[in-house]
């Protein structure tokens, strides 16, 4: 009874008290700013103090601006047992034009209720200095999009790099600067730096600040990345390509030269902004490349260029002869890791060299080499060198790392063992094996000689032989078919069956003819002409009488002459029934013929 | 009964006309060819290789020719020459023990031996694959095919409900879409894909087709390859741990 009473008292406050808490709701209009710049963004709230479940509601004819939703912001509180709730709907507003505007009052509707804001006001200043001459576009029309040339001293691009001579393969970072002022620049979809002669890395995380060029303060954003020259000679960077969206600011010139309003704060308070998409092409570079010196380069190198430090490190350094050590060799530095090859080891004879692992993070390049001792007197691990080119130095330098120190114990057998059949076949620094192994001896037989570059499959007769299944596969298709029909429908099978019947009793009466036995002659006529016409007309054999027949005749359109023949026929059957000393030979044949004609006929006119 | 009879007959004459061309008498070659041995077996491997050589100049080939002309390649200590070889061997009789074990050996005396670097599927692939020659799958494709339609054709034509003969027609069919993936993947890989092998003591892989381009890496001798294009004398390649780089043609030999 008491649960009863717990759940009529919630449900009322659900039904009654939650409707009661709406009507009390006051909304609020803010904003974050009320002085702004053309262009410049500031946020408006909408704040529902009490909550409401009422959707976000749109704000788009706000004069002088441009407005987006960005979304909705819930608070709960519970002071004393007293539960309130906010719910507050963030926009984005952009100013399109100077002025001093009024926003609000706004009035919503919501289930019944009415809301009503408050009202600010904001003020918006042309960009700069309100100069007409420091704006972006002062001849441009309202509503007119402005082509990339009209706005290259607002926005624009600008490649550089930090060296205009480098050596193949050496390091180039090349940095391209976006610089943008009184303009909004809402998205960059591509940016692209193309050219023959170099590779090119990924471009770094964009940075952004705010720079002074030739009096004026831009917006920059920065993009850096490393090139690569692959051939000696001059090559060409760029041109750097961009495509954005930017918000452009214009400003509606008057045709007042001589009007009171003839003043540049009245362009900025006519003007407007308006999205608009942009290519921004820079200007080229040439660098000039140069080839590696020849002089002075060392056996070993690798192709290395730049400025990098070796670091050597082993473990485990105590081990028994055939167990593996992992010597680790670190490059690290500046320049072109690709083109870093595995530093040379020097005095591995007692070793068995395994091929390295190589792991590229970010500065440091390292090379996880597997060597195992093969006796004890391995007392060092191999010396390393590596030898790089440093452009700064002009010069091939050798790093060396001397070996270090291990302590290799004599291996036990089944260690040994272990080694030698280990499958990833070690290789030795020599190209003696030492294990008595040799290739297979030569074959005397030359085997099957074939035409170089032909195979089976490329065989015409081959591939005409596989049909030979589809065909097979078919017809019995088709016989599985036609056997099913023969079973489910007895007038088709019956109807097939006619042309056999008639041919063996004509055949026997023919035989009865021969022997001039008249009773037996006209009997078989009489069976046969039925059962034919029973199987061919779909009905029963016994039924099959002169009258029906005439009438099956008629039905299906058959020739009249037909109708006469089974006539005479039937009447020939009956005679020799009831008269036979009429009938001799001569009318036996007739019967005979006539059958055959009869049976030929209805062959012939199966359909 | 007479017809399927026929049509056995048929097949079988030219089934055997198809494999009477595979199968070719020639006794001069095969002269040359014992003449070649005894080179080799009298140690003048150099007579002996240029001897294979001219044999295969006359369009014909055969596993043992390519075997034996490994053989005198690795006598005269070019590894790489006789991994090509050795390679082509293995395309015809690729289960043969002692060319396993050549194969085996003269990858273990190069200076960087092949890793095992492929993917699980790839491998399971290529060891399915290894352990037969096109031709073999490509017969045992037809076979599996001409089963499963054969057996699918008497299934039908059969008045009764035979279990063995639906079995044998999935199972054949089951082995054939099988085979037929293994089928696909050999030609794709020894058709499609061209193989080539370093027949240098080592070989600049550049970034670009020219000879003053930078080095991108370095192939030694004996080092499989796949190449993906050709641009005068220079080969576009990529080495077994995914090196991309431009080469000299006559660094490498296609397999």
């Amino acid at each position: 009874m008491k649960r009863a009473s717990l759940a009529i008292l919630l449900m009322t406050f659900f039904v009654y008290i939650e409707p009661a808490i709406a009507k009390d709701i006051q909304v609020d209009l803010q904003v974050s700013s009320n002085e702004l710049e053309v262009g410049e963004s500031t946020e408006l709230y909408l704040v529902f103090n009490g909550g409401t479940d009422m959707p976000a509601p749109q704000l788009n004819d706000i004069n002088g601006f441009s407005c987006q939703y960005l979304g909705p912001a819930t608070q709960f509180s519970i002071v004393n047992g007293n539960y309130s709730k906010t719910v507050t709907h963030q926009y984005q507003l952009i100013p399109l034009k100077a002025g001093r505007f009024k926003i609000g009052p706004f009035s919503f509707s919501f289930n019944g209720d009415k809301f009503t804001t408050s009202a600010v006001e904001v003020t918006v200043n042309g960009q700069g200095q309100g100069s007409s001459s420091s704006g972006p576009a002062t001849t441009q029309q309202p509503g007119k999009v402005r082509n990339d040339e009209e706005l290259k001293d607002y926005v624009f691009l600008k490649l550089s790099a930090k060296k205009n001579k480098a050596y193949v393969n050496e390091r180039i970072p090349v940095t391209i600067k976006l610089y943008v002022r009184q303009l909004q620049i809402n998205g960059i979809q591509s940016l692209s730096l193309n050219g023959p002669g170099f590779v090119k890395e990924e471009f770094t995380k964009p940075k952004q600040y705010r720079e002074t060029l030739n009096g004026f303060e831009y917006a920059v954003v920065e993009f850096n990345t490393n090139l690569y020259a692959t051939n000696d000679g001059q090559i060409v960077i760029g041109p750097a390509e961009m495509n954005c969206s930017a918000l452009v600011v214009y400003k509606q010139k008057q045709n007042r030269r001589h009007s009171f309003f003839n003043d540049p704060f009245f362009d900025n308070f006519f003007g407007g902004a308006q999205q608009q998409s942009l290519k921004l092409i820079s200007d080229q570079l040439v660098t000039r490349i140069l080839s590696l010196p020849q002089e002075g380069k060392p056996r070993e190198f690798g192709g290395a260029v730049g400025n990098f430090a070796l670091r050597v490190t082993g473990s485990p350094l105590k081990v028994k002869a055939g167990d593996p050590i992992t010597l680790r060799m670190e490059v690290s530095g500046e320049g072109t890791f690709d083109s870093i090859t595995s530093p040379e080891l020097v005095n591995a004879e007692n070793f068995k060299l395994y091929k390295p692992e190589v792991k590229n993070n970010s500065g440091i390049k390292s090379f996880d080499q597997v060597i195992i001792p093969q006796t004890p007197e391995a007392t060092k691990t191999p010396k390393v060198k590596f030898v790089f080119f440093n452009p700064a130095a002009q010069k091939y330098i050798t790093l060396e790392k001397e070996g270090i120190p291990v302590s290799v114990s004599p291996a036990d057998e089944k260690g040994a063992k272990m080694v030698d059949s280990s499958p990833t076949r070690p290789f030795t620094s020599g190209k003696s094996e030492g294990l008595g192994r040799d290739i297979e001896f030569i074959k005397d037989d030359p085997g099957e000689i074939k035409t170089s570059g032909v195979y089976l499959y490329q065989n015409g007769i081959f591939w005409l032989v596989q049909f030979f299944p589809i065909i097979f596969v078919t017809l019995a298709f088709i016989s599985n078919r036609q056997r099913a029909r023969w079973s489910n429908d007895q007038t088709y099978a019956r109807k097939l069956r006619a042309p056999k019947i008639a041919r063996a009793g004509l055949k026997k009466a023919g035989a009865l003819l021969r022997q001039n036995k008249t009773a037996e002659f006209y009997n078989t006529i009489f069976k046969t002409l039925q059962e034919y016409l029973g199987h061919r007309f779909g009905r029963p054999s016994a039924g099959m009488v002169s009258d029906i027949v005439e009438d099956l005749i008629a039905s299906a359109g058959l020739d009249a002459g037909l109708a006469v023949k089974l006539r005479a026929c039937f009447s020939d059957c009956d005679l020799a029934r009831y008269a036979s000393a009429r009938i001799d030979q001569n009318m036996m044949s007739g019967t005979l013929k006539n059958l055959e004609e009869i049976i030929e006929y209805l062959e012939k006119n199966k359909s | 009964m007479k017809i399927i009879a026929g049509c056995a007959l048929i097949l079988m004459v030219i089934c055997g006309n198809v494999l009477a061309d595979q199968v070719i008498d020639h006794k001069e070659w095969i002269s040359s060819f014992h003449s070649a041995n005894e080179m080799y077996k009298q140690g003048k491997y150099e007579e002996a290789k240029d001897a294979y050589e001219s044999l295969l100049g006359q369009g014909l080939v055969s596993a043992n020719l390519y075997y034996n002309l490994g053989n005198c390649y690795f006598k005269l200590n070019r590894l790489g020459k006789a991994i090509v070889n050795y390679e082509r061997a293995k395309q015809i009789i690729p289960l043969n023990r002692e060319l396993q074990a050549n194969l085996a050996f003269v990858h273990s005396q190069l200076e960087n031996p092949p890793g095992q670097s492929q993917s699980l599927v790839k491998g399971i692939l290529n060891l399915s694959t290894d352990s037969f020659t096109i031709d073999q799958l490509t017969i045992i494709v037809s076979l599996f095919f001409f089963l499963s339609a054969g057996s699918s054709g008497i299934k039908l034509l059969s008045k009764r409900e035979f279990t063995w003969l639906r079995r044998t027609a999935l199972t054949s069919f089951m082995l054939l879409l099988l085979f037929g993936a293994l089928w696909g993947w050999k030609i794709y890989q020894t058709q499609v894909l061209k193989y080539g092998v370093t027949i240098m003591p080592q070989a600049e892989c550049r970034f670009a087709p020219e000879e003053t381009a930078v080095t991108r890496f370095r192939l030694s001798e004996g080092a499989k390859i796949i190449i993906l294009e050709s641009d005068g004398q220079w080969l576009h390649v990529k080495s077994g741990d995914n090196n991309i780089g431009w080469v000299q043609k006559s660094m490498i030999e296609i397999i």
